[in-house]
């Protein structure tokens, strides 16, 4: 389903007749091709020295290859430093509340530094009071037309395992496993998406062929 | 309190009664028997250090240092006990342990799988391994290497006063 403004686009990137990079099977599914991370690295191409913000698993070859590219890079694990939601009590039957997620950490920051920021699929992990918190946080610290790439497990069968994005080029990402204590993931639905980033331009957005959505936000100007 | 591995055999007459009195000499010629034997100094579990700490030979920190670490020309390596709250200057920096500050290394920093540090990093390398956390900025710019005044052939080498010293 399309929703206005949101701008879906309907190519699967696996399935790209002109894709450079299509998914390699020797690889087991773990090569994808990202159309949003090369769009992203073209829009940025003009500055001098970007700013950017990795939010997700911290991966020092994806350090490397962001700072070989020019760019100066700040790492904020967001999903490592995630505390669980604690388990409470069982209380009675009246009584059933759902425990309150720990409020995340602010991003200390200062305002408009950053070019661009990735997400990976951190949201995924967050409840929603916690992603409008960290989606607010961003557009903080983000430069007016930053931008923001984030994907979102669309898989409503299985929730796929947490996974490290490790960039292989311009337009390929490396899924990596990981060996990890299982965390919760939510599905977002294409509407919460588009609520989620209400004060961001859509530049493009694209389902993959692994059940994952890729968007690529901008923030706005004013 | 500095958990060398040997007992020297003669005691300088500058060796100082504590460290922490000030800009305090410790030992005098870098290449001791204890870099000839690839040691390297020690500061304990039980340890902390509020202050300055520089020196000329590889250390380990396995305690508490809050101030500011200058090992220009050696290595560091903040053990799996060892909490630092300060800026580091040093030639190689191996986290283990928790850093809390801004390192800046000539060669190598080495975050390992238990290590912890929240803080900006400038260095030509740097080693994350899984299981790390690092919060902060990353610069991999090299410096030019320092040319280096060679000695004159009859002239004997300067002797380094300041080779482990702890300023309060």
């Amino acid at each position: 389903m399309l929703i206005p403004g949101l701008h879906l686009s309907t190519s699967r990137a696996g399935t790209l007749r002109d894709s450079p990079n299509p998914i390699r099977e020797a690889d087991g599914g773990r090569v994808h091709p990202s159309n949003n991370l090369t769009r992203l690295l073209q829009m940025l191409s003009g500055i001098p020295k970007p700013h950017v913000l990795d939010l997700g698993r911290l991966s020092s070859p994806n350090i490397e290859w962001l700072i070989q590219k020019g760019f100066k890079v700040y790492v904020d694990d967001r999903i490592t430093s995630l505390k669980p939601i604690p388990t409470p009590p069982l209380p009675p039957k009246s009584e059933k509340k759902k425990p309150a997620p720990a409020p995340l950490e602010p991003l200390e920051y200062n305002p408009a530094l950053f070019d661009a920021v990735f997400c990976w699929d951190i949201f995924d992990y967050l409840v929603a009071k916690q992603a409008q918190e960290l989606i607010a946080g961003i557009a903080k610290v983000l430069k007016p037309k930053g931008l923001l790439l984030a994907f979102f497990n669309c898989n409503r069968s299985s929730s796929p395992p947490p996974v490290r994005y490790r960039i292989l080029g311009a337009a390929q990402l490396e899924y990596e496993p990981l060996v990890l204590h299982p965390m919760p993931r939510r599905m977002y639905e294409n509407r919460e998406i588009q609520e989620l980033f209400a004060g961001f331009d859509t530049v493009n957005s694209c389902f993959l062929k692994n059940q994952m959505r890729e968007v690529l936000v901008q923030r706005q100007a004013g | 309190m500095w958990n060398w591995n040997y007992e020297p055999e003669e005691k300088s007459p500058l060796q100082p009664r504590s460290p922490f009195e000030g800009q305090t000499q410790v030992k005098q010629n870098p290449e001791s028997r204890r870099e000839k034997m690839g040691q390297v100094a020690i500061i304990g579990q039980s340890i902390q250090i509020k202050g300055e700490l520089t020196g000329n030979e590889d250390l380990t920190i396995d305690g508490t240092v809050e101030g500011n670490i200058e090992l220009k020309e050696n290595s560091l390596t903040i053990g799996p006990n060892g909490n630092i709250k300060a800026d580091i200057n040093a030639k190689k920096v191996t986290i283990i342990g928790e850093v809390q500050g801004n390192v800046t290394a000539e060669e190598t920093v080495e975050i390992r799988e238990t290590g912890k540090l929240r803080g900006n990093i400038v260095a030509p390398r740097l080693v994350i391994a899984d299981g790390a956390f690092f919060k902060g900025s990353v610069e991999m710019e090299r410096k030019p290497a320092p040319v280096k005044d060679k000695p004159h052939r009859d002239e004997k080498p300067a002797l380094r006063p300041e080779l482990l010293a702890v300023k309060p």
